[in-house]
């Protein structure tokens, strides 16, 4: 593999690889916080992307705000969600995973049936005019992906860190009887935590619009992925998150430059090669089991 | 004033009855002691004070207000802190993160305020970080602010626990043995720090604990339980001479 | 308490079952028939076709564009009394582009009493059904465009429609002969349709003395072709040619312009309003392609619009208008056929059939090629233009 086409699938693979690592971090937000794996992660990032497209396409909204239109309705929806799952929480977590099973594939039908199956067709929100330096093209809407993304995640940990909803989000997950016993309404900082995954999988899932295709089958395509890569980087941990997910991406782009057939298959071997070694993830963070 | 006032509480579980008819007050200012062998439910006392259980029967009553109803968030903002046996502290975060994280009643920080209000999170933001520092300047956390809560030391970590307790702006504290696994000196201090809270802060305390030195010094009136019933009530001179007292104490297990 | 945790687990439970038995349902392909009459052709009031496409997914609009062409023809026909009388019926089969739900679809209604079936639009579906309308002894009429269609020996398939073959000779001929160009990439999908491309491409483009200097082969569904245009692109190809459906023919023109590919991009019939939507109409200016159907180039072909603008209110398309020459063939034959409406002698009637259609003449030979002929058009301002 020359050198170009090393750099270009590199930028490529971070490109994709940010969208990845920001579902990912949607997944490990969440089951850090809950202790819950939530299954309907990927249908909420396919009607995220639906919202924030149809917002754009249609209605000729600006992109930006597209996409916080979208980020407010699914961040209500997740808290939503946890209202209707926490009586099932309350028996046990398993009931709660088959209930996120259940939500996500009613939103997936509810989807369709008001979306149709067949899928929108979106333009980038920029001229997306290629910078040329040398022998490489960077497409510039992939580095907008890849500085937004970076913005997301910065804005997420300051406000995880620094601020007094944030470190109440995290020692509610940490500590439920004594925040409790200190004054929060963890109830409330659970929805909390699930309507912010939720937005994540949202700005992430209108984004990739223009490069991919807006449909249904976005639930799997880039869910599952996502869902890997939280896994890969180690699920709970965020950092981690963000590492299998831009590990996803490169390794999808830079092995499909070489054998196309296997550049699907190929990350999720890798995938499996690496938990049989680390069953933890690459960052490797003891997990909290809540189970 | 009877601040906290319990009435005939009981709490069953699964037939067997951990506390059985107990009633007793708290008066304002006082620092007041549960003691009794193990297994005589001051814990599960605590429990249905704070909120964890509700009680079987029986009412509770803060601030001349009923109590026993409400979930523990909300028991915590009428005013009412406590402590757990063993320590629960948001071990992944820093000492101040610790504080920071639970000023959140006074400091009237509502969700909608992180969309609408920036300016106002900002300064209450501000405001957060002054009030902990201060409160750790004030239970000699100071030079342990950025430490992760998991790596202090023992006697440290308990401190911290107490001094969360009381970023609440609590009326009544409830410390759940706050004297396990301290040597004499660190006993000591603690005691030093109990009684700073009620003399300096205007804070109610009330102690479980097995450390009879502590607790005979710095109680004015002691409830004693056994199996489940209150055996006596009365300051640390009567209950130290009674003699149910003392046959429970030689014949049960501490 | 017990009873009711009990009660909530039991209603999640049923709930979640029904929306699974929901979705299950609605799975399946769905089948649109008015009442049959249940007896046999001879004595029944009406004649019965099938129509099996995609009428939902990414593939839809090829399922709908036939279904648009081949009911032009059906409805005027009925409001002119029918075939000696009798009104013909379609019947419409959902198969999501999924050939076993096709195939499944296929043995459901050869036993219905159909006469024909149009099946499937897409090449895939249509490989997969050859056997069962074969051996029904069913004449089956596609556009698919896969060259095996014909050569798997049914002796039932007709293809209104030029084969990959005759495309892709057309546009290698075009692109090295007349363009003069040499260095050429391809792109295809591992689909029947998209083997079919690059196959008969490859071969065509041999012919000519030339070999392709990248061949890139991605899945159906892929989305994302980075990649693989990155490798193309550091080969400094003069073309691009596409060989995939037309929503990835517009992603991957979409991606490529991303990627500064200054190549001249060029495609199959796939390129169509669905190709131009997806690309953008900036994108897909200029990109060339071959077809048999040029909106508004003669007098046919204006009728032809009018009509699909009257009856459906958008513009006469490339694949509307094959469908519409495919069912205007089938009548001719069926009424020529009439009343000895087996399969045998619709087939023998057409093959008898000289046509001359909208998109094409057509004279069907033993083993259901059509016709052979195509032409090069490009994009401008998003529609089909004649290329001169």
């Amino acid at each position: 593999m020359n050198g170009t086409v090393l750099i270009q699938s590199l930028i490529g693979g971070l490109g994709i690889g940010s969208i990845y690592a920001l579902v990912a971090i949607g997944y490990s937000l969440v089951y850090r916080t809950m202790g819950l794996a939530n299954f309907a992660h990927g249908n909420i990032l396919m009607v995220g992307a639906y919202i924030g497209t149809v917002f754009y396409v249609s209605m000729h909204t600006n992109f930006i705000i597209a996409i916080i239109i979208s980020s407010i309705l699914i961040g209500i929806l997740g808290m939503v969600m946890e209202r209707i799952l926490r009586p099932l929480g309350k028996m046990d977590l398993i009931y709660m995973m088959l209930g996120t099973l259940g939500i996500g594939i009613v939103l997936q039908n509810l989807a369709i049936i008001i979306w149709g199956t067949d899928g929108i067709a979106v333009q980038y929100p920029i001229k997306n005019e290629p910078w040329v330096i040398g022998n490489i093209s960077i497409s510039p809407y992939t580095l907008v992906i890849i500085c937004a993304s970076a913005t997301v995640v910065l804005a997420l940990q300051f406000f995880l860190h620094k601020t007094k909803l944030g470190l109440a989000m995290r020692s509610s997950a940490q500590e439920k009887e004594m925040s409790l016993v200190l004054g929060m309404n963890v109830n409330l900082m659970n929805a909390l935590t699930l309507g912010l995954g939720s937005v994540l999988a949202a700005i992430a899932g209108v984004m990739v619009g223009p490069v991919f295709y807006v449909s249904p089958d976005m639930s799997s395509s880039v869910g599952i992925i996502g869902f890997a890569a939280a896994i890969l980087g180690g699920f709970g941990s965020i950092p981690g998150a963000i590492i299998g997910g831009l590990t996803f991406g490169v390794l999808q782009t830079m092995v499909a430059t070489q054998v196309s057939e296997w550049s699907q298959v190929i990350a999720f071997v890798i995938f499996v090669f690496v938990l049989i070694i680390k069953p933890s993830g690459i960052v490797g963070e003891r997990v909290v089991d809540k189970i | 004033m009877e601040l906290l006032k319990i009435a005939k509480v009981s709490r069953e579980f699964g037939g067997l009855k951990a506390i059985d008819d107990v009633s007793f007050s708290v008066k304002k200012g006082a620092i007041h002691g549960v003691i009794g062998p193990n297994g005589s439910g001051k814990t599960t006392l605590f429990n249905v004070v704070s909120g964890h259980y509700k009680p079987t029967s029986g009412e509770v009553w803060f601030e001349n207000k009923p109590i026993h109803k409400l979930p523990p968030y909300k028991i915590c903002r009428a005013g009412l802190a406590r402590t757990f046996q063993n320590l629960r502290l948001f071990k992944q975060m820093t000492v101040l993160e610790n504080i920071c994280a639970v000023l959140d009643e006074s400091s009237g920080v509502r969700i909608l305020d992180y969309f609408l209000f920036l300016n106002r999170v900002l300064r209450i933001e501000k405001e957060t970080v002054l009030k902990a520092e201060k409160l750790l300047e004030d239970f000699n956390l100071s030079e342990w602010w950025n430490v992760q809560a998991d790596s202090l030391p023992y006697g440290v970590q308990k401190r911290m626990e107490i001094a969360r307790a009381l970023a609440t702006n609590p009326k009544l504290l409830l410390l759940d043995e706050p004297a396990a696994g301290l040597n004499h000196t660190e006993t000591d201090e603690l005691s030093g720090i109990i009684k700073h809270i009620r003399d300096d802060l205007g804070i109610t305390v009330v102690l479980i604990e097995h450390d009879m030195k502590m607790v005979m010094s710095i109680c004015e009136t002691i409830t004693v339980l056994n199996e489940g019933h209150l055996l006596i009530e009365g300051t640390p001179e009567v209950v130290s001479n009674d003699k149910q007292v003392i046959s429970a104490y030689l014949g049960g297990e501490w | 308490m017990k009873n009711k945790r009990k009660s909530i687990f039991k209603g999640m439970i049923l709930s979640t079952l029904a929306v699974l038995a929901l979705t299950a349902c609605n799975s399946q392909g769905k089948s649109n028939t008015s009442k049959s009459s249940g007896s046999s052709t001879k004595d029944s009031k009406v004649i019965k076709i099938a129509q099996i496409g995609p009428f939902s997914g990414n593939a839809a609009s090829f399922g709908n564009w036939d279904n648009q062409g081949i009911m032009l023809v059906v409805d005027e026909v009925n409001k002119n009394g029918g075939i000696h009388g009798k009104k013909i019926e379609v019947i419409k089969i959902d198969d999501q582009a999924n050939p076993t739900v096709a195939v499944n679809a296929a043995q459901k209604v050869v036993n219905q009493n159909i006469v024909a079936a149009f099946a499937t639009p897409l090449s895939t579906g249509t490989l997969a059904t050859l056997q069962v309308f074969d051996q029904a002894k069913i004449p089956q009429l596609t556009a698919g465009q896969d060259t095996s269609i014909t050569t798997k020996g049914s002796k039932y398939i007709f293809r209104y429609n030029a084969n990959s073959a005759a495309y892709t000779k057309t546009a290698a001929d075009y692109i090295v002969n007349k363009l003069g160009k040499k260095k050429i990439a391809i792109i295809t999908n591992s689909g029947a349709y998209g083997k079919g491309e690059r196959d008969s491409f490859t071969k065509a483009l041999k012919e000519f003395g030339v070999e392709p200097i990248a061949d890139e082969v991605v899945t159906p569904d892929a989305k994302d072709f980075t990649a693989q245009l990155t490798n193309i692109k550091a080969k400094n190809p003069e073309v691009l040619y596409m060989g995939t459906e037309n929503i990835q023919m517009g992603l991957i023109t979409k991606q490529a312009i991303a990627l500064g590919l200054k190549a001249q991009r060029a495609g199959g019939s796939a390129a169509d309003p669905i190709f131009v939507k997806t690309a953008g109409v900036e994108n897909a200016e200029g990109t060339i392609f071959t077809t048999q159907y040029i909106p508004d180039a003669d007098e046919k072909t204006k009728e032809f619009n009018e009509a699909v603008k009257a009856k459906y209110g958008i513009e006469g398309e490339f694949h509307i208008a094959k469908a519409y020459d495919g069912a205007m063939m089938l009548v001719e034959a069926l009424k020529n056929a009439y009343p000895n409406l087996d399969g045998e002698t619709v087939a023998k009637e057409l093959r008898k059939l000289n046509y001359s259609g909208i998109t094409g003449d057509y004279k069907f030979d033993e083993t259901g090629e059509g016709t052979d002929k195509a032409q090069m058009a490009v994009i401008k301002d998003g529609k089909a233009t004649l290329l001169q």
